[in-house]
């Protein structure tokens, strides 16, 4: 399933592209996620707690940071499994600058199996969305937080 | 005959049923019960790396967690019928184990069981048990599955296909036919997958008694002593007489709860295993992913015409998908039950159908309400129907010109067809003709082009059906590969005060045996029906039987009843006639009493049956007690009829199909119960406007099920449902002794067709000729934008 959209964060592209290659930031910043610990260089292990409609569970998994392009963009290869199946999210993840701040857009696509696939399906271009949403409104935040 | 048969008697379940006092296998709670949650694969196509069980044994409240490396992986559930290749070769038959070993093939396949103290901390420690699998690509469209190249279910076999059989004439006979026809008219379509959505999800709970060495399986089953019998002698290899099946009230099956289940023959091993009773019970998700599906062929038609109308040939090639294991009666659905109908009502001189039967990565399919008989009638429906529109002519017309005259295996012989089957009885215009005096033909046809000036787009489709019913002759089916015998028990034993129990190996999931069986014995014994009681679902209490499905239970369930009725009116007679001093011959039976002919002296039943069991005054050499037991072996199939018809209204804008109305003329033989059958007639229509217009089983590309909740898996609801009309001929059956010939089945096998013809008759002035079912809104519109480009 293919998933596509942006946000926008009042920061200059420096400041953004630390923070979201900083795993205690995200860890703060994601919803859902609950840990995340860098292995070693873009490897790091992962586990949620999800809670959206009748997806309820914990996911452990890895996360990869790969194709690194320094300001411009990377791609994320998430690997979770639960009980009530496994998910595999790969997104690019890139980086424009703007004259006030920068515009973060994302694209690639998730595959799901198991009940996950089967109730999850409907519910995941909503998710994203909302969970994105969610992201780039703690993302604004903590930048804020830390710089104003 | 008497006062209840023919009569709409009110069904005696009801009254618990409606008050919610029904008794379910899920309602059994037996002391020190254990409860088993499943791992089951997310996968499609897995190799199974590890299974790491530890946590998931140390967690609160487990007996124990199992996985295929236990012994329980050692058993297979069997296929109970046997389809070989056309050019010989045997039917390739997979092990199905209890428990994956080794690889998983679709997703749901149970992988591990984990048995606790309640269902919450077996499905807790179920979590915990950390699985790790390879992923490999899957397979899940049945033509796909025989391309080379193509992923295999099961490495052991050189390709998918399960068999690759043909039934009919000589195939290049019907192919020159088809060259030289007149008219030929070809469809591609998919008859789309189903799943069954009985209300009561599957339930089983096995409790293994260490001191008489004997289980009790309580299950939701179909047909208890069956599953009895495939689960001691194939699946675990107990012996027969150490288990003990009941099966209380069943909340619908539509063929489902027909089959052996692994988990069922998994939670009778626990039980021995952990020394307590053990209970699984689906939850809706594990019936979506588990409950054998339904249909799923790709199909190729072809049908030939001459230039007045008449078929001269028909010609199919399928795929029908077998999922990845065989189910009990699956190689026998797209093939004996369904290649076998392919005369229709018709004359067709030649006809040929091959089936291929193609494992693939998803949920097995097996028998599914009317069972391969929907898929015959939507095939030649569709087919004669789109033929007359392409030739000009008249639907209602050209069947005419093609019925098999009537005939009443009496009198008139059965109808030899040229695909195996020979029809009892029938009379196939005369039930058009009443259809068409209902739905007054030529008026609608006035409303419709008045309509379309509006621009309004009504249509009206037909479907007239045959099925095979009453399975089954057991000589035949055995010919056939069935590896069981399709005949049935009727146990009838007179209590010493008169009251009668009626024991019968059918087994009702809802169609009112305890009422339709109830109506026969009351009328035949004279005696009120408030004293017949119905016993079934329980392996000790029925001697023998073979279940409920195939629209059997009144033409084979009720003719095995009717024949121990018959013995214990001569054995009653040969009591009355010693009471009364008189010879047998003198006596005559009615209303309950043997009275001595042109006299008023007689004796009732009654007294009769108290003599029977204190046999003071009593024939000599008589046997006391009247009881006794029939086994009831049908010599054909019963070939129900019909004709129905839909009259639809399309909006072309948004493609939204109504049903303005449905009318049912069907020909079932003799009947017993009016309102019954008019029951199971709206059901199966119902069922068919799920088929025709809104479900379907969607797998995506990986073979994950998408259509795994009702918020995407769409059943009908009361305003997708018009005011179903039903009416009726009678033509009995000619060889069972009620002349019946089954209803269970008829409404699912004629509505779909009948649907789909009717929104194709109102868009065909559109240029549309054909859609796929189900026919969603979406699906209408792009056909009448494809149309119109």
């Amino acid at each position: 399933m293919k998933l596509r959209g942006e946000g926008f964060v009042r920061a200059p592209v420096e400041r953004v592209w630390q923070y979201l290659h900083d795993p205690a930031v995200l860890r703060e910043i994601t919803p859902f996620v609950r840990q995340l610990e860098q292995v070693e260089g873009g490897n790091y292990t992962t586990e949620s707690e999800v809670k959206v409609g009748p997806i309820r569970g914990t996911f452990r998994g890895k996360l990869r940071i790969e194709d690194i392009e320094p300001l411009k963009e990377f791609v994320v290869v998430l690997e979770q499994g639960s009980t009530m199946g496994n998910s595999t999210v790969q997104m690019r993840i890139r980086l424009v600058e703007e004259d006030d701040g920068t515009r973060i857009e994302y694209e690639g696509d998730a595959r799901m199996s198991g009940l996950l696939a089967r109730m999850g399906q409907r519910l995941i271009g909503s998710t994203v969305k909302k969970v994105a949403g969610e992201f780039f409104t703690n993302l604004q935040h903590r930048l804020q937080e830390d710089w104003a | 005959m008497g006062k209840y048969i023919g009569k709409s008697v009110y069904r005696v379940e009801d009254d618990r049923f409606v008050t919610g006092k029904g008794k379910y296998t899920d309602d059994i709670v037996l002391p020190g019960m254990v409860y088993v949650a499943f791992v089951r694969s997310p996968y499609a196509h897995a190799r199974i790396l590890s299974i790491d069980t530890s946590q998931a044994r140390a967690a609160e409240g487990v007996v124990g967690v199992f996985t295929g490396e236990d012994e329980c992986g050692q058993y297979g559930v069997p296929c109970g019928w046997q389809v070989n290749f056309k050019n010989g070769e045997t039917m390739r038959e997979p092990k199905q184990p209890l428990l994956a070993v080794g690889k998983v093939r679709f997703v749901g396949e149970p992988v591990a069981v984990v048995v606790a103290e309640s269902l919450a901390q077996a499905r807790d420690a179920a979590e915990l048990v950390q699985v790790d699998y390879e992923e490999l690509p899957a397979v899940v469209d049945p033509k796909a599955a025989m391309e080379p190249g193509a992923p295999l279910v099961h490495e052991e076999f050189p390709d998918n296909a399960a068999f690759d059989w043909c039934l009919g004439n000589d195939r290049a006979e019907v192919e020159a036919a088809l060259a030289n026809a007149h008219h030929v008219t070809e469809l591609h379509y998919r008859q789309n997958r189903l799943t069954p959505n009985a209300i009561e999800p599957r339930s089983y709970i096995a409790d293994y008694n260490a001191v008489e060495d004997k289980w009790t399986l309580y299950t939701a089953t179909q047909n208890p002593h069956l599953i009895r019998l495939l689960l001691c002698a194939f699946t675990l290899g107990i012996p027969e007489h150490k288990v003990h099946v009941v099966s209380y009230d069943v909340g619908g099956g539509f063929g489902s709860k027909i089959f052996h289940y692994r988990e069922e023959a998994l939670v009778t091993w626990l039980s021995k295993q952990v020394g307590r009773p053990v209970k699984w019970t689906a939850d809706r998700s594990e019936a979506f992913l588990m409950d054998c599906h339904g249909r799923d062929h790709v199909v190729h038609a072809r049908m030939g015409f001459d230039a007045e109308g008449k078929i001269v040939a028909v010609l199919a090639d399928e795929y029908c998908n077998m999922g990845a294991y065989l189910s009990t009666f699956a190689p026998a659905i797209p093939t004996y039950l369904h290649g076998t109908l392919f005369q229709g009502l018709y004359t067709t001189p030649l006809i040929h159908v091959n089936v291929v039967a193609p494992f693939t990565h998803t949920t097995p399919v097996d028998a599914l309400r009317g069972a391969g008989r929907p898929e015959a009638t939507y095939l030649l429906e569709r087919l004669i129907e789109t033929g007359a529109r392409e030739m000009g002519m008249d639907p209602v017309e050209i069947r005419k010109k093609n019925f098999i005259p009537p005939f009443d295996g009496v009198e008139t012989p059965g109808y030899q067809t040229q695909v195996a089957l020979q029809y009892d009885s029938g009379n196939y215009e005369g039930a058009l003709n009443k259809l068409l005096s209902i739905v007054d033909y030529e008026e609608f046809r006035a409303q419709q082009e008045a309509a379309r000036k509006e621009g309004r787009y009504l249509g009206i489709g037909f479907s007239t059906y045959i099925e095979a019913c009453g399975i089954a002759p057991s000589a035949v089916v055995g010919a056939l590969g069935a590896r069981a015998g399709l005949y049935e028990v009727g146990h009838v034993r007179v209590q010493p005060t008169g009251k009668v129990s009626v024991y019968t190996g059918s087994h009702s999931h809802g169609q009112g045996h305890e009422t339709t069986f109830a109506q026969i014995v009351a009328d035949m014994l004279g005696i009120s029906i408030d004293d017949v009681e119905v016993v079934h679902g329980d392996t000790e209490k029925v001697a023998f039987g073979m279940g409920t499905y195939g629209s059997r239970s009144l033409a084979v369930g009720g003719s095995a009843i009717v024949k121990s009725v018959e013995k214990i009116l001569e054995k009653g007679a040969r009591i009355a006639a010693h009471k009364l001093e008189c010879a047998v011959e003198d006596l005559e039976y009615s209303e309950g009493k043997w009275t001595v002919k042109g006299t008023d002296r007689s004796v009732s039943f009654g007294e009769v049956a108290l003599t029977a069991y204190v046999p003071h005054v009593y024939p000599q050499g008589e046997e006391p007690g009247l009881d006794f037991s029939s086994f009831y072996d049908p010599v054909n199939f019963t070939y129900p009829f019909g004709a129905h018809a839909a009259i639809v209204e399309v909006d072309v804008e948004t493609g939204k199909v109504q049903i303005l109305r449905y009318v049912a003329v069907d020909d079932v033989g003799n009947v017993i119960n009016p309102m019954i059958v008019d029951g199971q007639v709206h059901g199966g229509v119902v069922h068919g406007i799920g088929q025709a217009l809104l479900e379907e089983v969607v797998y995506d590309s990986d073979g994950q099920l998408l259509t795994g909740s009702y918020m995407d898996y769409t059943m009908p609801r009361a305003d997708d449902v018009p005011f179903i009309e039903t009416d009726r001929t009678t033509t009995p059956c000619p060889h069972n002794p009620l002349g019946v010939k089954g209803v269970g089945e008829a409404g699912t096998i004629a509505s779909p067709a009948a649907i789909v013809n009717a929104v194709v008759d109102a868009l065909w002035p559109l240029g549309v000729r054909d859609i796929q079912m189900p026919l969603t809104p979406l699906r209408v519109w792009q056909a009448i934008q494809e149309a119109s480009n």
